[in-house]
């Protein structure tokens, strides 16, 4: 298998702005610590990368096989940077 | 910690923990069929399953406990889980089988991983494993649980394959020493699965967009064509209760009518005979009558969940229910409140915020539940009898007065008693699949039983108190040997405590016979119908067209109509707004943990009702008038 290295954005947006298909690495979650906890328990942790499957309310994300959905308020408080090559 | 090589004794108390939607509880009725039981788990409202399964000389017991993501978590499900490992306020398992989703094993090794670093014996159970073969995953389960240090086997629960391999590891789990990372270090945790699956998984994991569940999300959760597609599913849900339920219902109602004659030809005359009769029999009958609505409404329930839409109708329901205080889950709970609050107060378990969940439990029972409905068909039948159209808005209005009232209480309490907005969804989108049957009878099964348990004995006790009341004492016979059946009711305890209050019910056009009836209803709303019609028609026969008349037509003591039009209104309102089930007391007091919570309740649920029944006897008789 051959490896290919991320590009990874300098620049933090919120996930709110995220396009869909667009790929993200998680870089922080402003959010209270149970409800970071259960993000982080269902995969979108620090620096855990993910694909936008759909913007809105609910927003749907995608990490590896688990698909989330979230609500405007989270997304909004959620910092990533763009990935263009995620494995 | 035993090894391989040290011949370890077979499972026989064993813990069945996973994620969510990964399978587990599909597995633990392929392996404990009917022989199950739901219980709390000692010390907190979250269930446990627990059922036992025979192989060979082997007998042994599983205890399911809900899904969970992790078990180092502040909330409720991942303490329960913790503790049931450890053995804490119960018996300690000596095994724990760890379901894990094949299709998405990187986040399952990481429940794997905080198993592993307790000391008990572990069996990893792959679920999905033929999802993930077709998707071209391959999974070397030798190579896994060497990395893991105990065995791991392919399960298919729906079919039952890889049954018999599970009974035989079993026969002799183990756990062998190995390097595990750091609880709660996801860069660590990611590492370590990664160089596991490097080694023993072969293909792709991650699953990329632009799926079929992609093109079913875009419609299920958008802002109208989610809410048309929540409102058809909902539509065909309770048209679906309301037809098919009324054929069981009325079989059983037959029964019971059946029994009761039997009763009455076999016992004498006198004490016993009422007792058994009107007590007894009929106090069961009232309860069991509506099963099959509660069975159904499970059925479909878990057929809905198990098809991964419910989530999204979470969603839906999310930008309602905010406005009110109120978060998506709780939809789940409303739901299941249409057909009895004692299940929907029990539902809320799965609202993970406690202000969010008391704010459901509180006001789950302003929704119409399937008790109030022979109330609505007596009151809507008084009030628009002849008039069909008029008579179904009217049902219309009262589901809508209940759902309103249910909004408006939960907007008001998240401003006062239960400051703060609700907490944001975060909710894990399963699959769209097919449901399973199996699934969705068995968990019917073990509803119904629990409803049975629950509601069952404390109602059939009520009514059986409700009858004493109302029974005795007795009244002389008249000289043709008769006793007339007002007269023993007036005279009874029961009239005599409603004439006692019914200065209390005056104001909202209510005479004694009135008074009697909503006081007995405040044991079980469904009481209401029976005992007008003993009072007011000397009848409990309500099937009767000329009882119905007789009600209808029934007169006050000044000879004005009982049932007139500013009264039946009121009556209407009051019943879709008060709190009259003691069951559902006791269950609030037992889900919230406090007396307190409970009589706010019922005591907000009965001003409320007093209230708006007075506004309406008043703004209603003006207009008559």
């Amino acid at each position: 298998m051959t490896l290919i290295s991320p590009k990874i954005d300098h620049e933090y947006i919120p996930l709110s702005q995220l396009r869909e298909r667009e790929k993200a690495v998680v870089q922080v979650a402003e959010l209270d610590s149970s409800e970071c906890e259960a993000l982080a328990a269902m995969g979108l942790h620090e620096e855990a990368t993910f694909e936008l499957c759909q913007q809105g309310q609910p927003c749907i994300v995608q990490v590896e096989a688990t698909r989330l959905g979230l609500s405007r308020e989270v997304t909004e408080r959620i910092m990533v940077r763009r990935c263009s090559v995620c494995n | 910690m035993s090894t391989p090589d040290s011949q370890p004794s077979a499972a026989t108390s064993i813990l069945l923990l996973g994620n969510p939607n990964v399978g587990k509880t599909t597995l633990f009725n392929r392996l404990c069929g009917l022989r199950s039981a739901t219980a709390n788990f000692p010390g907190s409202t979250v269930e446990a399953r627990i059922g036992r399964s025979s192989q060979g000389i082997v007998k042994r017991k599983f205890t399911d406990l809900p899904g969970t993501y992790s078990l180092h978590t502040t909330d409720d499900l991942a303490k329960v889980c913790s503790h049931a490992l450890d053995g804490v306020d119960c018996d300690p398992p000596d095994t724990v089988v760890v379901v894990a989703d094949a299709t998405n094993l990187r986040r399952n090794l990481a429940i794997v991983n905080e198993v592993l670093h307790h000391d008990i014996r572990c069996v990893v159970v792959l679920s999905m494993a033929d999802i993930a073969q077709k998707s071209g995953l391959t999974i070397d389960c030798e190579k896994l649980g060497a990395h893991l240090g105990c065995s791991v086997v392919r399960v298919n629960a729906r079919s039952g394959a890889g049954i018999d391999a599970l009974h035989s590891v079993l026969d002799s789990p183990y756990k062998a020493a190995v390097a595990l990372p750091e609880v709660g270090k996801f860069k660590e945790v990611n590492a370590w699965a990664n160089e596991i699956i490097a080694d023993s998984v072969g293909g792709k994991l991650a699953v990329s967009g632009g799926t079929l569940t992609d093109r079913l999300d875009k419609v299920c959760t958008h802002s109208v064509l989610g809410i048309l597609v929540f409102a058809a599913v909902m539509i065909g849900l309770f048209w679906t209760i309301f037809t098919l339920a009324a054929v069981p219902m009325d079989l059983i109602d037959s029964v019971f009518g059946y029994l009761s004659s039997m009763a009455s030809g076999v016992l004498p005359e006198g004490a016993v005979h009422d007792f058994v009769v009107d007590g007894v029999i009929a106090g069961i009958a009232g309860t069991v009558v509506f099963l099959p609505q509660i069975c159904l409404l499970f059925f479909l329930i878990s057929l809905l969940e198990d098809t991964g839409y419910l989530a999204r109708a979470a969603f839906v329901m999310d930008r309602v229910l905010r406005r009110f205080g109120l978060p998506g889950q709780s939809f789940v709970p409303f739901l299941s409140a249409h057909a009895c609050a004692i299940p929907a107060i029990m539902a809320a378990r799965i609202v993970p915020d406690r202000r969010d969940r008391l704010a459901t439990i509180l006001v789950a029972p302003f929704f119409s539940c399937s008790a109030r409905l022979p109330v609505y068909v007596l009151l809507v039948g008084v009030l628009f009898a002849n008039q069909p159209f008029f008579a179904g808005l009217a049902f219309f209005a009262c589901y809508a007065l209940g759902a309103g009232a249910a909004f408006l209480t939960a907007f008001i309490m998240r401003r006062t008693i239960l400051p703060g907005k609700s907490r944001p969804m975060i909710l894990e989108l399963p699959t769209y699949k097919l449901p399973s049957l199996r699934t969705a009878l068995l968990n019917t099964i073990d509803r119904a039983w629990v409803f049975l348990k629950n509601a069952g004995t404390v109602i059939l006790a009520i009514v059986v108190v409700l009858w004493w009341l109302s029974a005795y004492p007795k009244v002389e016979p008249m000289q043709d040997e008769s006793i007339d059946t007002t007269s023993q009711l007036s005279t009874s305890y029961a009239g005599q405590i409603g004439q006692f209050v019914s200065p209390v019910f005056a104001p909202l056009g209510y005479d004694w016979k009135l008074t009697v009836g909503v006081m007995t209803s405040f044991a079980a709303r469904e009481v209401f119908v029976s005992t007008i019609a003993v009072l007011v028609a000397g009848s409990d026969d309500v099937d009767d067209e000329t009882i119905m008349e007789k009600i209808a037509h029934a007169k006050r003591a000044d000879g004005s109509p009982i049932f007139n039009v500013p009264t039946s209104a009121s009556l209407l309102v009051f019943f879709v707004l008060a709190m009259q089930c003691l069951p559902t007391i006791a269950v609030t007091r037992r889900e919230t943990g406090s007396w307190n919570w409970a009589f706010l309740q019922l005591g907000y649920m009965t001003v409320l009702a007093w209230v708006c029944a007075f506004i309406t006897f008043q703004i209603v008789s003006g207009v008559v008038a």
